[in-house]
């Protein structure tokens, strides 16, 4: 279907990517120094200063945690959890450091335990499975969207975590693979490998799925057309 | 036969990982290689497919909501002075279960404790032995010190319901309490 035409129009998204112009820097220089003065304000007791960092990380936390645990409630404890241990721990935090990359290891790590207790007591019962469905199909209100979202959850669920792990912070958190490498406190050529590894079984998987659906489609369609 | 460093190549390059030289290079070779316009499909399409869940709506709980709890919990923390979380954690249970076991494990002990000083001096009793009447009642500074002579266990004592329990007084004199020996 796709031609040597269409290869332009490429995604760059990429920190090594060639769009990043003078104002795209300019607006991350300013974003980092008003999370900077949010983070100083936070350190030196300011309520407020520590709910606008909050509101800012809550989404990005949540399904942070929710791409390890697939559990909506889980979920919400881990992210929650993961702000009050920034909050005990702000005080000692290095403003030099990325906090973004901190935030999201301890969003992890907890997410990890949270997951290793589950998995340890394993025994999900129906109900709960049903309830997190619903709970899905409530939060995705575009039913088709909600469709593909599912299935990429579904192949995703099927990766090892290792390898799931550094692919939804890289690809679909759009993070660098420096920061990425530093959430999780390995080398860069050890993120670059288990990315490559885990976007090949994502692949692998999803393109099996497509093309169980597209003949799923055809029989369906031979089967209206006699 | 895969082509591990393509696929590589491709995977960067439809996330915008390449820079501008090596993403002309890699165009240069899809138009000339249909097998590596056919493996590019592929490999954008999975990546497009994963960066759907980029489009993820807002999470169940709205931001404001979890800012209460967690509010809430540090709160808690503050107010109270230990570290109670208000997160509904199955780590809170597991740490409450712990603290219930730690007592009963407590209360155990300090039963045993009791028992053994108490009870202990008549365990003979549970041989079926006929309980010896000793030839002198110790008294309590007496009940110090239980040996079992030739060397065999307490067990292995009353597996033979013949052994010969003595008490070692303070001043190290020998009170036998039966008078029966163990042949050992």
């Amino acid at each position: 279907m796709s031609t040597a035409g269409s290869l332009p129009i490429r995604l760059l998204t990429g920190t090594h990517g060639v769009t990043e112009g003078v104002t795209g820097t300019d607006r991350k220089a300013e974003e980092k120094s008003a999370e900077s003065d949010l983070l100083r304000r936070a350190q030196a007791g300011d309520p407020e200063a520590f709910g606008q960092i909050v509101t800012k990380h809550w989404k990005r936390a949540y399904w942070t945690a929710y791409d390890v645990l697939y559990d909506y409630d889980r979920a919400q404890d881990v992210a929650q959890e993961a702000f009050v241990k920034v909050h005990r721990a702000i005080h000692s935090y290095d403003l030099s450091r990325d906090f973004a990359s901190w935030l999201y290891r301890i969003v992890l790590n907890v997410a990890i335990d949270h997951k290793r207790k589950r998995d340890r007591d394993r025994s999900v019962p129906t109900d709960k499975i049903n309830e997190m469905v619903d709970a899905r199909r409530a939060v995705v209100e575009d039913q088709e969207r909600a469709a593909t979202i599912e299935q990429v959850e579904v192949v995703l669920q099927q990766l090892p975590e290792k390898y799931r792990v550094p692919l939804t912070l890289k690809d679909i958190d759009g993070m660098s693979v420096d920061e990425v490498a530093a959430i999780l406190d390995v080398s860069y050529s050890t993120v670059r490998w288990r990315l490559h590894k885990a976007r090949r079984l994502f692949r692998d998987k999803w393109t099996r799925l497509a093309q169980r659906d597209a003949r799923a489609d055809e029989k369906k369609r031979e089967g209206s057309s006699t | 036969m895969r082509d591990r460093k393509l696929e590589s190549r491709l995977e960067e390059y439809v996330t915008g990982d390449l820079d501008t030289a090596e993403a002309a290079e890699l165009e240069t070779r899809l138009a000339a290689d249909p097998a590596a316009r056919a493996l590019h499909d592929e490999v954008r399409a999975a990546h497009e497919a994963l960066v759907s869940l980029r489009d993820r709506p807002q999470p169940p709980v709205a931001a404001d909501e979890a800012l209460a709890h967690i509010q809430r919990a540090i709160a808690s923390n503050v107010f109270s002075g230990k570290p109670r979380l208000e997160l509904q954690s199955s780590a809170t249970r597991f740490y409450r279960r712990l603290a219930v076991a730690a007592v009963l494990l407590c209360g155990m002990s300090l039963g045993l404790v009791i028992h053994s000083q108490f009870v202990a001096p008549d365990a003979g009793d549970r041989t079926g032995t006929p309980h010896a009447t000793p030839a002198s009642t110790p008294s309590d500074a007496d009940r110090e010190f239980f040996v079992i002579t030739d060397g065999v266990s307490a067990l292995d004592w009353l597996d033979q319901s013949g052994g010969n329990l003595v008490t070692l007084t303070p001043t190290d004199s020998i009170i036998p309490i039966f008078s029966e020996t163990s042949g050992r």
